[in-house]
């Protein structure tokens, strides 16, 4: 069966840089893979150029999104077909709702799907839910999209948002930075119940604790732009237990 | 004797002759007054550098009563927003066209300015002495009636509204509408319009000046607004002019103890404007929002000139003045907070925002604070940027298309004064005026 996600070959220069050099990475459907690395390595700019964002250019390789070439589409055809990016640094948006914000982007995605859109009841009553789900502070979802928010609501916020637009593929990147244990539980649980055999999570973090809570299908770990070792959870682990630098050493 | 410049006797004859008018000699004044203290303003001048006005001293400019031929509008052919208001004044060509409507009970006076003023009342249309310089180190409260084009104003000045809401009512929303045409000549309209707000009473207005024209016309009203004691004034100004219609208008509060004023100005014109809005802060616990947003596309340009007069302890006033810059348009901000001496536990801020939507547009914006006294709060700051390209990028990659993406941005932007308008009608033409950004040739290009 092809991959979900099918990464070859990728190198990605950003202002001139080279940043990927050669990563390949596949995402079978219904997995989750993390992604691991030491600061520099990469992993901010694999999330960024799945999602399509401009400025990271494709000079070599391809990504292949449920068997299609995705490499030269734009971020909301993107996130129309299914891909979501949970981002490291959530931006804040001032004068813009949240809610109205998270409407909009349902009904572009359930147009793209050919479903009918959402009336402001219909929506109102699927964000309570998930709101709920969340433990999120119902109060956070009428304000300007991450605007005052606190560390921790906005990564709980990009939770939201992926719950409500029930993506394919979900990119999260550092979600757990900057993230108290308690947030991250509920972060990890929110992840967990959308776990299924009809969606895949790449999941990109420095350290391994995040792991504990969303326990991946595979590891794989990022290198000056790219895979140097792909394993099961245990390598996450190791890789605690050692440090990157040990890794480093086996490709060497 | 100096001569009479044929610019000055082409005004001089512009004047309004009627029988009875009580301000005939003080028209003659004012227009004796601007031109002995240098007639149009240039360039040259601090306060008008830049304002491009070069253009109205060049051209001969008739008062609209000239024009034997005027059909004013028919009321059914006013844009459709204006029947969202109960009360209101509506002006064609400087004609009142509803003054069967107009409401004089219950302490509420709408009407139109009356052809011939009542001769017991010269006092309430604003005028200083031209002239009379202020004494002493104390700030200068008349400042913005001495305004050039406020003396040019009270010489020429033939129509215009009247508002007055009497103690402890609540009236409001009240619409004072004027709309011009193209009348194939060069005419000028000088409204002057007084609102006054008698102690503890309420009042929600919009002044709106509407019109296109494609030959060479000027508007240049005056508008005073005086707020009693506790009284609390929400004041919108909508301006809509397009074409070759040059708009200088002004508006100065004048605020009693504990009096409050609210005040956004919208300029939605695709022409050229420049506006003064001014408050007085005269007694103690008085607090004034002075808000604005220009939507420019084409080649647009609106000036936003404001000052704060803190006269009395205590007293605050709030300045958030914002620009949406498409194509070529072009904004000034020249802000002012004067702090006279004594003025102790002054609250004022001030900032000025600008997003530029293309690599032409520009924007000109300068804070000034005059500070005379101790133990004052005085915040200023001025941002020019272009649309975030994270928060883009945010909005994109949830699916949103980029011509939605970029408009929502835009929207967010100018939400912060738009939504604070409290009447749903005017809120309606700023949303007209962000459809035309998106739809202006540098959007998202």
């Amino acid at each position: 069966m092809t991959p979900l996600l099918e990464i070859c070959g990728l190198h990605v220069e950003v202002e001139g840089r080279e940043i990927l050099r050669g990563l390949d990475l596949e995402i079978p459907l219904g997995e989750t893979h993390a992604v691991m690395g030491p600061n520099g390595s990469g992993k901010s700019t694999l999330a960024h150029v799945i999602a399509g964002r401009e400025g990271y250019e494709i000079t070599k390789g391809i990504i292949r999104y449920g068997g299609e070439d995705v490499s030269e589409l734009e971020p909301e055809e993107r996130a129309r077909k299914g891909v979501f990016l949970a981002f490291q640094y959530p931006v804040e948006i001032p004068g813009v709702n949240n809610t109205y914000f998270l409407k909009a982007a349902v009904n572009e995605i359930r147009k793209h799907r050919g479903q009918p859109e959402l009336d402001a009841v219909d929506f109102l009553s699927l964000m309570r839910d998930r709101v709920k789900l969340l433990d999120f502070d119902e109060d956070l979802i009428k304000r300007p999209v991450n605007e005052g928010f606190s560390g921790g609501e906005k990564k709980r916020n990009e939770i939201l948002q992926m719950t409500v637009l029930e993506p394919t593929l979900a990119v999260l990147d550092e979600t757990d930075s900057g993230l108290d244990i308690d947030a991250l539980r509920i972060v990890a649980e929110g992840v967990n119940r959308m776990r299924s055999p009809e969606r895949s999570f790449l999941v990109i973090t420095h350290y391994q604790r995040l792991l504990n809570h969303i326990v991946p299908d595979r590891v794989h770990v990022l290198q000056e732009g790219r895979i140097v070792e792909s394993g099961g959870s245990g390598l996450a682990l190791r890789l605690e237990a050692e440090g990157y630098g040990k890794a480093a050493a086996v490709t060497a | 004797m100096r001569e009479t410049a044929p610019v000055e006797a082409h005004y001089r004859d512009e004047i309004p002759v009627r029988q009875g008018d009580p301000f005939a000699v003080r028209r003659t004044e004012a227009i004796r007054e601007f031109f002995r203290a240098g007639g149009f303003p240039t360039a040259t001048l601090e306060d008008w550098r830049f304002s491009d006005l070069d253009g109205l001293g060049r051209t001969a400019y008739r008062r609209y009563s000239d024009v034997p031929t005027l059909a004013p509008a028919q009321i059914d052919e006013l844009p459709g927003w204006v029947g969202d208001f109960g009360c209101r004044v509506l002006l064609s060509e400087g004609h009142a066209l509803n003054a069967d409507e107009f409401q004089n009970r219950n302490g509420l006076e709408v009407g139109s300015l009356p052809a011939v003023p009542a001769a017991d009342e010269p006092h309430d249309w604003g005028f200083v002495v031209p002239g009379e310089e202020p004494g002493g180190t104390e700030a200068d409260l008349d400042a913005p009636l001495r305004h050039p084009l406020e003396i040019l104003n009270a010489g020429l000045f033939e129509c215009g509204f009247r508002v007055r809401v009497g103690r402890s009512q609540d009236a409001g929303p009240i619409l004072l509408y004027s709309l011009r045409h193209d009348v194939g000549h060069p005419a000028m309209l000088h409204p002057r319009s007084v609102i006054e707000l008698a102690a503890g009473s309420r009042l929600t207005v919009v002044e709106a000046h509407d019109g296109v024209s494609e030959t060479a016309g000027w508007t240049n009203p005056s508008t005073l607004c005086r707020v009693g004691e506790n009284a609390e004034l929400f004041y919108v100004r909508v301006e809509l002019e397009s074409g070759n219609i040059a708009h200088t208008g002004r508006v100065t509060f004048q605020l009693a103890r504990n009096a409050r004023v609210r005040s956004t100005v919208l300029s939605l014109t695709d022409g050229k404007s420049r506006t003064d809005t001014a408050a007085i802060l005269t007694e103690e616990g008085a607090e004034v929002d002075l808000e604005g947003l220009f939507l420019g596309v084409d080649a647009a340009k609106a000036d936003q000139h404001t000052l704060a007069i803190h006269a009395a302890r205590h007293t605050t006033s709030r300045q958030l003045f914002k620009n949406v810059l498409s194509d070529e348009a072009t904004a000034v901000f020249d802000g002012k907070v004067v702090v006279a001496p004594g003025a102790i536990g002054t609250d004022a801020s001030q900032a000025n925002r600008n997003l530029l939507l293309s690599q032409k547009a520009a924007v000109h914006t300068r804070p000034r604070l005059e500070i005379n006294a101790d133990d004052v709060k005085c915040a200023h700051g001025a941002a020019i940027g272009r649309l975030d390209e994270d928060a883009l990028f945010y909005l994109r990659s949830r699916g949103l298309g980029r011509m939605d993406s970029h408009e929502i941005l835009v929207r967010g932007f100018a939400g912060e004064v738009v939504e604070k308008v409290p009447v749903a009608a005017v809120r309606g033409l700023a949303k007209d005026g962000l459809t035309r950004v998106r739809e202006s040739r540098s959007f998202a290009a």
